[in-house]
């Protein structure tokens, strides 16, 4: 419960961190669409900063995470006076892996449409 | 673009929470696999008896108090019997103020039904004891270091044993389980009593079936071809549900455990309280 809830509040980061980026970035977005960008290529480039930071995550926390469940198993098998046997579920951790993905993918959808909302002009105008 | 994107911190207007966000996902992600490692441990614990203590799949007792000898030429002979061996548990040690309990394991055929050793062996002479990591940890002991023990109730002299290993127990009694309690062989118990006391014969057998034996089915034939021989029990080793039950004392039998023991007429004792009952003699 604890390590879902986590990884949720991991996924609200990404998407605030998104969110932000469209609102600091407007100038950015709005020059890139004068110069020829579509909206789906503006969407494709907040997909894409999503899963860059989903991964840098799971490139850096799955290692960390297997390391940490493995101290944390052994010193409750130390405790409880068993043998200390680790399982690491791969298959699990790659379903958790792409499930991880995918959700930063979808995630990316709202500031997607946020950032396309506007025409090129007028948020080049406010800036 | 997107990558840069997600790389590029930004300055002043145009800043972003870059770092942060990378360090909240990474943290989330490294959560979520410890907390699935730690699952899948879990549940390999608890779908691998072994590790818990358990390698039987029955244990038999006899209702009469006269021991195993009735119940052997039957086990003995079963077809559906890979190994067995008799075993006194809950034999009642001390050494300085602790006290803890021992299971006494004769291992006919060479098959042993303590686990494997966490560390170190298994006692195989009269003079070496096997320890769980937890009674060793409270002893303030180690592998290979020489204690004196004693059996309490029989208010012996100590004597010294030499611990050669720690050990998985299962859980027999409220203080016999996993990390607490000793393993003994029956030349050990021997040595440690008076040589006026006469040991108690073995109280029950542990049973392991032959692989494709289902375990319900064959406790079901044994009890029935037992039954001719005298009154017997036939039990299932008790399987946790969760790591709470785990714990000496807190396993689903431990109740009917209880209930057995002070239900039980003093002749039916386990061989702990023979021992005491001849000492009181």
């Amino acid at each position: 419960v604890l390590g879902i809830g986590l990884a949720a509040i991991a996924l609200l980061t990404i998407a605030h961190l998104l969110i932000t980026s469209v609102r600091r970035r407007r100038r950015d977005f709005a020059i890139l669409r004068a110069l020829g960008f579509t909206s789906w290529q503006v969407r494709g480039t907040l997909c894409w900063q999503a899963l860059t930071l989903a991964g840098i995550a799971l490139v850096i926390g799955v290692p960390a995470g297997i390391a940490c469940g493995r101290l944390s198993w052994q010193v409750f098998a130390h405790q409880l006076g068993i043998t200390p046997v680790v399982a690491v579920p791969l298959a699990v951790l790659a379903v958790m892996a792409a499930g991880w993905l995918a959700a930063a993918a979808m995630i990316a959808v709202l500031p997607g449409e946020a950032a396309t909302r506007n025409p090129p002009a007028r948020a080049l105008r406010s800036e | 673009m997107g990558i840069g994107l997600a790389l590029h911190r930004g300055a002043g207007r145009t800043a972003v929470p870059v770092r942060s966000a990378v360090t909240s996902a990474t943290v989330g992600v490294a959560a979520l696999s410890a907390a699935i490692v730690f699952a899948a441990s879990l549940s390999h614990l608890l779908a691998s008896p072994a590790l818990y203590g358990v390698t039987w799949d029955a244990a038999v007792t006899n209702n009469s108090g006269t021991g195993t000898g009735p119940m052997m030429p039957t086990v003995k002979h079963d077809r559906q019997v890979e190994a067995w061996a008799t075993f006194s548990a809950g034999v009642p040690l001390r050494t300085g103020r602790t006290e803890f309990e021992a299971i006494v394991l004769e291992m006919p055929r060479g098959a042993s039904f303590v686990p494997a050793p966490v560390t170190g062996r298994l006692p195989t002479s009269d003079r070496e004891i096997a320890l769980g990591t937890q009674t060793l940890r409270h002893l303030h002991a180690q592998i290979g270091a020489t204690i004196r023990i004693s059996i309490p109730i029989l208010d012996t002299r100590s004597r010294s044993m030499t611990i050669v290993g720690t050990t998985v127990f299962p859980t027999l009694s409220d203080t016999l389980g996993l990390g607490t309690g000793a393993a003994l062989t029956p030349a050990g118990l021997q040595y440690l009593a008076p040589a006026t006391t006469q040991i108690p014969l073995p109280a029950a057998v542990f049973v392991r079936f032959r692989p494709g034996v289902e375990p319900q089915a064959g406790r079901h034939d044994l009890a029935t071809r037992l039954a001719k021989d005298g009154s017997f029990t036939v039990d299932g080793p008790s399987h946790p549900d969760g790591p709470a039950q785990l714990r000496p004392g807190t396993g689903p039998a431990a109740g009917a455990r209880h209930r057995a023991r002070r239900d039980r007429p003093a002749d039916h004792r386990a061989p702990a309280d023979h021992l005491g009952t001849a000492a009181a003699a």
